[in-house]
Formats: C-alpha cells, structure tokens, sequence
C-alpha cells in the first residue's frame, strides 16, 4: 500500500516537470528558428539575452512539477480514504452477514422450541418438556455468548490509540486465573508458568490481559477428551524482544489444512459440535499482538497440543 | 396432503445441535415421518456417510443412500458450498436420486444466488423450515413415488 502511495505522487511529480519541460524546450526551438540560429547553448543564452521572457518560461517544469506534485498528494490522499473505506465496507458487509447468520440462527431456535412448549403443552411428556426447557436455556447462553463476542470484535475495532506501558507477564496471568477460576477448576487445568527470563513486556496493559485470556480460554475449550488440560507460558529475551512460549496439550489443530485460516476472522475448525465459538478469539489476537508491535506464530500436532511463540517489545 | 413417509431416509447436515433438535421434531411429531433420519454435524462428516469412508467405514454397517438431504451452509471443518463442491465429483451410483435442499438461518442474498449455481440443490430454504415447505419438497421431487 505504501509502495503504491508513492508512485502515485512520483508518477504526478515526473508527469508535470516533463511537461513542463517542452515548453523552455518548444519556445527556445521557435526562438532560434525565427532568428535564423542553430539550436545550441550558444543560441539559447543569446536569445535568454535578447528576451528576458526565456527565464520565465524556464521555470515551467519547477512549477508545474510542483503542481504535479500537489495533485498526486490530493489524489494519492483520496485513493488511501477510498481504499479504507472500502477495507471498512467489506468487513461491515462480513460483520453484518455473520450478526444475521450467528444471532439470527440461536434467536429463531429459541422461537421454535419455546412454540412447541406453548403449542403442544399438553401433549408434551415430561421428559420432553425438559429437554426442551435445556434447549432454550442453551440457545439463550450461546445467543449471549455471540453477542459479546460480537461486542468485544467492535470495541476493539473502535479502540482508538494504545496506552501502552510496561506490564508483568506473571501479574497479569495471576489475575486472569483468578477471573478464569470457574472455567480452570471445572476442567482441571493446570496453568506454569515461568517469566523469570523475561518478566516484562511494553505493551497496552488491556490487550495483554485480552491476548493471554483468549489463548488460555481456547486451550481450555479445545482441550483433549482423555486428559486434563495443561498450559504451560514461559518467556525469555529474545534480540531485544521478549519471547513468549505458550504450549497446552489439547486437541491440537490440523495446520496443513487450516494454517492459513488459522488467524482469520469468523474461522472456525473444532470437529466438535458441542463446542460453542464464534470464531472471533484468534483474530483479536494476532491483531492485537500486531498492533503492539508484536507477531504470533502457531505449531501444532493434531490430538497432542498446540504452541504459540508470540513476540512483544521490551520497551517502546 | 401428501404423506411424508413416501420417503425413508432423511440426512440432516447441521452443525447447530438445537437446529437438528427441531427438524428431528417436524419430521417425527409433526409430519409423523416415521423413516430414518441420520444427522452430521458437518460437511466433511455428511460426505464419509455417503461415501461409507471415515467413522463409518470402521463399524462395518453399510448406510442406505438418502432421500433427502437437508444441508446447512455455515459450519465448520467442512461447510454446505463446500459439501457441494465434493458432492459433485462423487461417482453416480452414490449420488443418483439425491435430493437436497439447503436450509440457512443467513438472509444473505449472495448465498441464496450461490447456492442456485448449484445444479444439485433443489431448494434453498431460510430456517426455520415449516410443515408446508418440508412437504412441498417432498411432494416437488417424490410425488411420483406416491403415484405408482
């Protein structure tokens, strides 16, 4: 994008000096001509010395260069607003087709059984009622769920500038597991951690925490069917940056297959039904990561875990 | 109206446990179909049922070929256009006679134009699908059956 922002402007800038070239060239041609001279230095400082209008003219590529250059500024401006907009169209469009899709799709389910309930009441075995009655209560929980996910996707894309700061890996992975608390004893994880080699990072505090819940969330979420999960987030210095390995030993993904969806938005790859996601949580990570100046790599083995390597400024 | 059971095998591709919940219930409470209804939750899994490959090779039953498919779009691993895409290459004897009908809670109108790109969709239905469509379906592609 910037390599063609500034062809733009060059390619206005050339435009107009060349231009503006012919016209000293053309008129001292026609100069020479009339005065019955060779076109030749000789000629052209006489008939500068003859018609003083000569320097004037002389100065057309200076000007209109710089007239080129002024219009390829204006447009190159325009074409950067018009490509961002459409950048922010295209994600509205995905945004909105997948509100209609993800919240309309638990909204009419709830609709359907709660008319089963009111319509067949009678009829309906107690048994049946039941599973209706966890049916809606499971639709309500995942049309909130999606709904927050959709609202912390449009908080972060509003976010404006990051107050970025130096925080503790190990105080902000303290508090997340105190937040997490249900989520860790219900499945049994196990979180280690080790920051002695690279305590700090210099990064906005609020994307830290969001960064490190997501992934340690997921790991919980997509953990393995026969063993408890187990998470494991060390860092080290590493060239001026700090190093964060952050490994479980959960299903794991099939990175031949979906590697390059991996960080994409709305992406989803569980084998399992059951397990409820909006495909949101990578996406806000690797971008989150990008705009600290960060990048996140991902390893993974299909049913042994998966390992993050994320990389995050020391200081500013 | 015409009696459902004039079909006995139905496939429903759905990743939404809740969606089959409720298609499960049209077609057994309401309609009283009285027929087999196999359900995936997913493209990939819906294609190894028809092809008698992954899961369902390992248990050694043979699965009848269905009647009716009712597929989703949106789902992972695998989803409904990409289904299709597969669908199409698999050899006759697995596909012939295959209806399907795709079944979305999406408005989006460029799903609705993708889908009718589709030769083998026959229907493309915004969830949630009603007696009176389900029926209009079977009517539409197995009313013959009735007849003879």
């Amino acid at each position: 994008m910037e390599k063609k922002a500034i062809s733009v402007r060059t390619k206005y800038t050339l435009g107009g000096i060349l231009f503006g070239l012919s016209f000293p060239i053309f008129s001292q041609f026609i100069d020479c001509l009339l005065n019955d001279l060779d076109f030749n230095w000789a000629s052209i400082i006489i008939i500068h010395q003859r018609n003083v209008i000569h320097y004037v003219v002389d100065t057309a590529p200076i000007v209109l260069g710089a007239a080129g250059f002024l219009l390829g500024l204006t447009h190159q401006k325009k074409n950067d607003s018009n490509r961002q907009l459409r950048i922010i169209n295209k994600s509205l469009d995905t945004l909105t087709y997948k509100i209609t899709h993800d919240l309309r799709g638990p909204a009419l389910n709830i609709k359907a059984l709660t008319e089963i309930l009111s319509t067949s009441n009678a009829t309906l075995s107690d048994t049946k009622k039941e599973e209706l009655i966890d049916k809606i209560n499971e639709s309500v929980a995942s049309w909130l769920l999606t709904f927050e996910d959709f609202m912390s996707l449009l908080r972060h894309e509003k976010s404006g500038a990051l107050e970025q700061k130096k925080c503790s890996l190990q105080d902000t992975v303290s508090d997340l597991i105190q937040v997490l608390d249900y989520d860790i004893q219900e499945s049994g994880a196990k979180i280690k951690t080790d920051f002695t080699k690279g305590p700090f990072v210099f990064v906005s505090g609020i994307y830290l925490n969001s960064i490190l819940k997501n992934l340690i969330t997921n790991a919980i979420k997509y953990r393995h069917a026969e063993r408890e999960p187990e998470i494991n987030i060390s860092s080290f210095d590493d060239d001026g940056m700090v190093k964060i390995i952050f490994s479980d030993n959960g299903s794991g993904i099939d990175l031949d297959k979906y590697g390059d969806k991996l960080f994409t938005l709305f992406e989803r790859f569980g084998e399992k039904p059951e397990i409820q996601g909006s495909g949101i949580g990578l996406y806000l990570v690797k971008d989150q990561i990008e705009k600290n100046n960060g990048s996140i790599m991902a390893q993974s083995k299909p049913g042994e875990g998966t390992i993050f390597t994320i990389h995050l400024p020391i200081t500013s | 109206m015409i009696d459902i059971n004039i079909i006995s095998n139905i496939l429903l591709v759905d990743d939404d446990q809740t969606s089959i919940f409720l298609q499960q219930h049209l077609l057994t409470d309401v309609c009283n179909y009285t027929g087999k209804i196999h359900a995936c939750h997913n493209g990939k899994v819906a294609l190894d049922y028809l092809e008698n490959k992954g899961e369902f090779k390992e248990n050694g039953t043979s699965y009848p070929k269905p009647d009716l498919i009712l597929l989703d779009i949106n789902m992972p691993v695998m989803n409904g256009f990409e289904f299709l895409d597969r669908y199409v290459l698999l050899p006759k004897e697995l596909k012939g006679g295959i209806v399907i009908s795709m079944l979305t809670s999406s408005l989006n109108k460029l799903d609705r134009d993708k889908a009718k790109k589709y030769q083998d969709v026959s229907d493309f239905i915004t969830k949630p699908i009603t007696k009176e469509q389900l029926l209009g379906i079977v009517e539409k592609h197995f009313g013959e059956r009735a007849n003879s």
